[in-house]
């Protein structure tokens, strides 16, 4: 059993200024005993893996509501798949997120999905469940 | 009277012992005021009809800023609308204009928010999602089309204000109407936008300063024209509490006020030139208090403290929309219930205007469908209900009084939190502002989580079907050949114009950037020779860098 503190880094990606939930997640995660990390607006996917590989985050946790979310999980997975650490993270997606869309951001390799109104416990029980997937990759 | 007074605080009290509600759990509003079972004229001591309420048109406007409010004319109704791209709104608003409405708050997309054309790398897959793409006079005529430029809109754009005001001014002037003819509003508040919606381009004494000069250009050329529209609305919808919202938008509408007095401008032309844009729940009693607050305590702060003279300039002129953040996936279409109580609550709270949001805000942008339900909603409160028959029907109610008095104070204690920090610029810069109203949105959060506030089939009556959102609902989705049609007429624009004339134009701007020089006429000159959104906002962030967000969890 690892007992290294579960790291998380919370991205906001793109344009979308929308970081209510972001913002949430990130309290809800610190106060359920994790260390988080909180990237601000605007980050590019080479910021997001930057600041993941950085911070030493085991875990990467998307929030974004404009709309976006397919395209930015395929640049993120490229940029992960880039630095070769593509299986040593965990990559959750939060936000405005149609059922449909669900999917295809799975078959991209985003680990667990979390649509608006999802309750962070159900995020913070899944980082638990499959945080031993992540540990010992770094 | 004092004898009278006391006499019913008795009967209260024996009224309370009597019925043990003397002993049943405390009610308390969002803001945490004390509601009684029942209030009462002991509930008021000390209240003043005359200099508390007065009549509506008159100081201290508490009732209303017109006489007559909506008795024989509605609100403006004016809905949100903008998509994929200024020629499928245009068509949007076309139909819009059909069915009765004559003001039009355009929504920009996100690259056009943050400075950025189209086809800037940085947009990709923004352009066209959340509103109209803009990036030179050409999509503004499309936007236009056929379609009366002098008509009233609210634009809402924060930061970018001054340079999408060029735009508006340069294409109003290939029509023959000159800037005084102009009418309409415009948000041009940066401060907003620093502590919720993160769309702000430049650090904030430069946004200001970007700000003030689209005030005193509009202050001295456009008389019609409302060049500020101070946006509570991205605080609320980023979460604020009612006090959070008015004290706020208050301390950064001061800011912006003071900044235009600095230069020399009189408070009764900048002030008289305010409206601010609020944002509200269904609360309704709550929320009404707070507009007649909000309308109150602007009026004494402009007359007391700026030494206003003019009615006009102690006005608190306000659109009102039903907060997205109280609508909720769930059984969506309950949000219909939701908007027309908070639309009531706009409407009895007097505001000027409303765009009702579709009761799929929650996901989407709205579709014809639900904006068509959205703006019937409001149709029908104002002009089926009854309700504008008299002005301010909820003012002598003992609760409303109580409730406006308190708001008034609650206000007041977040404008003086501000004060004590520096004003609106160091309590944004140091993050006060947001980690305040993120405080109060975790608060409420966790009130939903634990049941305490009931949202219904969120966490009460629940109904468990499996039927997803979009299969319940059509949802809009973006028309991706549209944007790319649209991104092709951006490089055409750029292929054809005179780019020596481009060119010339954003070297000065750039130079005007560091000198004290109102920025507007070099605005509308770079607009008239068809430089782009995003070629005007790089040339001031040359000059003044990009903002920096001061992060808060």
């Amino acid at each position: 059993m690892n007992n290294r503190k579960t790291r998380v880094l919370v991205a906001k990606p793109g344009l979308d200024g929308h970081d209510l939930g972001a913002k949430l997640i990130a309290r809800k995660l610190r106060d359920a005993g994790m260390e988080v990390i909180y990237t601000g607006l605007h980050q590019s996917p080479q910021d997001i893996v930057a600041a993941a590989l950085q911070e030493d985050a085991q875990v990467i946790a998307v929030s974004i509501l404009s709309g976006t979310h397919l395209v930015t999980a395929r640049r993120l997975f490229e940029e992960l798949s880039a630095q070769g650490v593509r299986d040593d993270v965990l990559v959750l997606f939060g936000g405005t997120i149609p059922v449909r869309d669900i999917p295809e951001l799975k078959e991209i390799g985003v680990a667990g999905v979390f649509p608006t109104s999802s309750p962070p416990e159900k995020a913070i029980a899944f980082i638990r469940e499959r945080i031993s997937e992540v540990i010992g990759h770094d | 009277m004092d004898d009278e007074f006391e006499l019913i605080q008795r009967r209260k009290s024996e009224w309370s012992e009597e019925f043990g509600v003397a002993k049943s759990p405390k009610v308390t509003t969002d803001l945490e005021i004390d509601v009684d079972a029942v209030h009462a004229p002991a509930d008021l001591e000390g209240f003043d009809y005359l200099r508390d309420l007065g009549f509506p048109g008159a100081y201290p406007f508490t009732r209303g800023i017109y006489p007559e409010m909506s008795r024989h004319q509605p609100w403006r109704y004016a809905l949100f609308t903008g998509f994929d791209s200024p020629e499928k709104t245009n068509e949007r608003w076309k139909f819009l204009y059909k069915a009765g409405q004559r003001s039009f708050n355009i929504v920009y997309d996100l690259p056009t928010h943050m400075g950025l054309d189209s086809d800037d790398p940085m947009a990709e897959d923004e352009t066209g999602r959340l509103g109209i793409p803009i990036d030179t006079v050409r999509d503004w005529e499309a936007l236009w089309a056929d379609l009366p430029m002098d008509m009233h809109f609210n634009s809402n754009i924060e930061t970018g204000a001054a340079i999408i005001m060029a735009i508006h001014i340069a294409t109003a002037e290939r029509r023959g109407l000159s800037p005084d003819k102009l009418r309409g509003s415009i948000s041009n508040d940066p401060l907003c936008t620093a502590v919720s919606k993160g769309t702000t381009i430049f650090p904030i004494k430069h946004g200001v300063r970007l700000a003030t000069d689209l005030i005193e250009y509009g202050v001295r050329n456009m008389p019609k024209f409302y060049p500020v529209n101070l946006k509570g609305v991205n605080l609320s919808e980023g979460g604020s509490s009612m006090a959070q919202e008015i004290g706020f938008v208050f301390s950064n509408a001061l800011c912006l006020l003071d900044e235009s007095l600095r230069r020399g401008l009189d408070v009764d032309e900048v002030a008289s030139k305010f409206s601010f844009f609020c944002s509200n729940s269904h609360h309704l009693f709550e929320e009404t208090a707070k507009y007649r607050a909000a309308r109150r305590l602007w009026a004494k702060l402009m007359k007391e403290e700026y030494g206003a003279t003019k009615p006009a300039s102690m006005m608190f002129r306000f659109t009102a929309m039903a907060n997205p953040l109280y609508l909720y996936p769930e059984e969506p279409e309950l949000n219909l219930v939701r908007g027309a109580l908070a639309v009531l609550a706009g409407a009895l709270g007097g505001a000027q205007g409303m765009p009702n949001p579709g009761y799929d805000e929650a996901y989407a942008i709205p579709t014809e469908k639900s904006q068509r339900l959205a703006l019937g909603t409001m149709q029908i409160i104002a002009e089926e209900s009854n309700i504008t028959k008299t002005v301010d029907p909820l003012g002598g109610s003992y609760y409303m009084e109580v409730l406006t008095n308190k708001m008034e104070e609650k206000i007041r204690e977040k404008m003086e939190a501000v004060n004590r920090l520096g004003g609106a610029i160091k309590a944004i810069e140091r993050g006060f502002m947001q980690q305040d109203i993120l405080d109060y949105f975790c608060k409420i959060q966790d009130q939903i989580a634990s049941g305490q506030r009931v949202v219904v089939r969120k966490n009460k009556y629940r109904v468990e079907d499996d039927i997803p959102v979009e299969e319940r609902i059509a949802l809009h989705s973006t028309d991706k050949d549209e944007v790319s049609r649209h991104i092709r007429s951006l490089r055409k624009v750029k292929a054809e114009r005179d780019n020596g004339r481009v060119a010339e134009c954003l070297r000065k701007l750039r130079a005007a950037a560091v000198t004290d020089e109102n920025l507007m006429p070099g605005l509308i000159d770079a607009a008239k020779a068809n430089a782009s959104v995003g070629e005007m906002a790089g040339a001031l962030k040359e000059a003044w860098g990009a903002y920096k967000e001061t992060l808060v969890i």
